[in-house]
């Protein structure tokens, strides 16, 4: 469904990716572990259009986001970046919630003006979706009048209400107490069991463990180990091994 | 006896009326200005922030030039300039009758010019202070770049710029004086200008009370109307 292959960026003179290569299927939920500067949410960037890769080439599904051939990098169309934008979900470690709108409005606003659906539908469906994520109550209330978890959930909402092939996380609990991590995990399990494709960069190695079908472990700039959560979290590689205290 | 007329009530009651005639005109210029210069300070902050480095150089020199010159000068410059060129049919669209329209309206365009500079900055100062992430989370919802602008961002810049605005909307009403430089019809005549007349003619100052009370009761308006959009925007932090 999605292929990054190869895929290289450096900031200045600081190589943040070099290689890095992935598939996800369809259904797959996959976790990015990795220390903090390993390149994992630059990936995740990479992959959301909001980071310009300098080689290698990113496919979803028939449509290619940026291709390298003989060493020369082309991106898509503008109309192909869209579609593609469209196709992915994406969810902050800082929420993003436009904060003059209310919840409601953050979750029809989208849908309205980018995918022209007629209000009321809209509306049904945002209060769908927030039900799903436990905030039925909520859709008048502003962004700052939220925990950081309801936030965070409201976040997940939104992102759904525009109905993405694959919902990127991109450390979705690194600014929440252990509580409030709780319940917007408790959210992505139940995105997880439905089947919904996901790529999690987290520091969240219970989540890790428990939901994800494959772990990939980066470490400066590279995969270092891509694999499903019993094999990676008993893994023999010396650098999975360190990361993971396990030795 | 430098202030007469208020003891007599029908000299107090003509010279009402003819100040009177200088309030239109001062609000016109305000209010003309206003909206013209918002909506090109508005391009001009886009333009300086934006991403295409021909468009940053020019605007930078043009806020330098009007923001380091005295408007007074500018609008002398300008009508002097323009009044001795040969009228080209753009500029008799613009302008007008060179006769009637166009010291009027070389006024509230030098104006607009001038004050758009400085909305200019101040809104470049509102783009910058929206979090880069509220870009992001519109981009990857897929709003085009419009979109994320007019529907995300200007919002949200309007509240960080408004107590700036407010500021300089005061200062325009005052600065609604300036154009007595230019030689304008009667009617046209903004409250300075008609009560510099009034005390020369009559070696007065009453004139200038009305004046004063004139400018204070403007600006009183002006900035009770704009704390009251303040609060307005004050639904969400």
């Amino acid at each position: 469904m999605l292929t990054a292959e190869n895929i290289y960026k450096k900031y200045g003179n600081l190589e943040v990716l070099r290689g890095v290569s992935l598939t996800v299927n369809k259904g797959d939920v996959v976790a990015l572990i990795g220390q903090s500067g390993s390149g994992k949410s630059t990936f995740l960037r990479c992959l959301n259009q909001l980071e310009r890769v300098d080689s290698g080439t990113i496919r979803m599904d028939d449509l290619t986001l940026c291709e390298t051939q003989n060493g020369k990098l082309r991106y898509a169309k503008e109309n192909v970046q869209r579609a593609i934008t469209l196709k992915m979900g994406m969810v902050f470690q800082s929420f993003n919630l436009f904060p003059h709108m209310s919840v409601l409005q953050n979750l029809i606003d989208a849908p309205m003006h980018v995918l022209k659906m007629k209000k009321d539908e809209a509306v049904a469906q945002a209060r769908k979706m927030l039900s799903k994520v436990g905030l039925a109550d909520r859709e008048n209330q502003y962004p700052y009048q939220l925990s950081g978890g309801q936030a965070q959930r409201v976040a997940i909402a939104r992102a759904l209400c525009m109905n993405p092939e694959i919902l990127c996380f991109d450390e979705p609990t690194s600014a929440l107490d252990p509580l409030l991590t709780k319940e917007v995990l408790a959210v992505m399990k139940e995105l997880a069991a439905e089947r919904m494709t996901m790529v999690v960069v987290t520091h969240e190695m219970d989540f890790a463990r428990d939901v994800a079908d494959r772990v990939v472990f980066m470490e400066n700039g590279i995969v270092v180990e891509d694999n499903p959560p019993e094999t990676l979290f008993a893994s023999q590689n010396p650098r999975t091994r360190r990361f993971l205290g396990l030795e | 006896m430098l202030f007469n007329v208020f003891s007599d009530a029908e000299k107090f009651s003509d010279l009402l009326k003819v100040m009177l005639t200088g309030i239109l005109p001062t609000v016109r210029i305000f209010g003309f200005t206003i909206l013209l210069s918002i909506p090109l300070g508005i391009l001009l902050a886009a333009g300086r922030v934006s991403k295409v480095k021909i468009l940053r150089m020019p605007i930078s020199v043009y806020i330098y030039l009007i923001r380091s010159t005295p408007l007074m000068l500018q609008l002398l410059f300008s009508y002097f300039l323009l009044s001795r060129l040969e009228w080209s049919p753009v500029l008799r669209f613009l302008f007008g009758d060179k006769r009637g329209s166009f010291p009027i309206r070389c006024i509230i365009s030098m104006f607009s010019l001038n004050y758009a500079a400085y909305f200019a900055e101040i809104f470049r100062g509102g783009i910058q202070s929206v979090p880069q992430g509220q870009r992001e989370a519109a981009k990857v919802l897929g709003y085009s770049r419009l979109q994320s602008f007019f529907r995300v961002q200007l919002p949200q810049i309007f509240k960080n710029v408004m107590p700036s605005l407010t500021n300089e909307f005061v200062t325009l009403v005052k600065d609604t004086s300036i154009a007595k430089v230019i030689a304008v019809s009667l009617d046209n005549r903004t409250i300075l200008h008609v009560a510099e007349k009034q005390v020369s003619g009559m070696v007065s100052l009453d004139p200038y009370i009305m004046a004063l009370v004139f400018f204070l009761i403007f600006n009183g308006v002006v900035e009770q109307t704009c704390k009251w959009i303040e609060r307005r925007m004050n639904y969400y932090r």
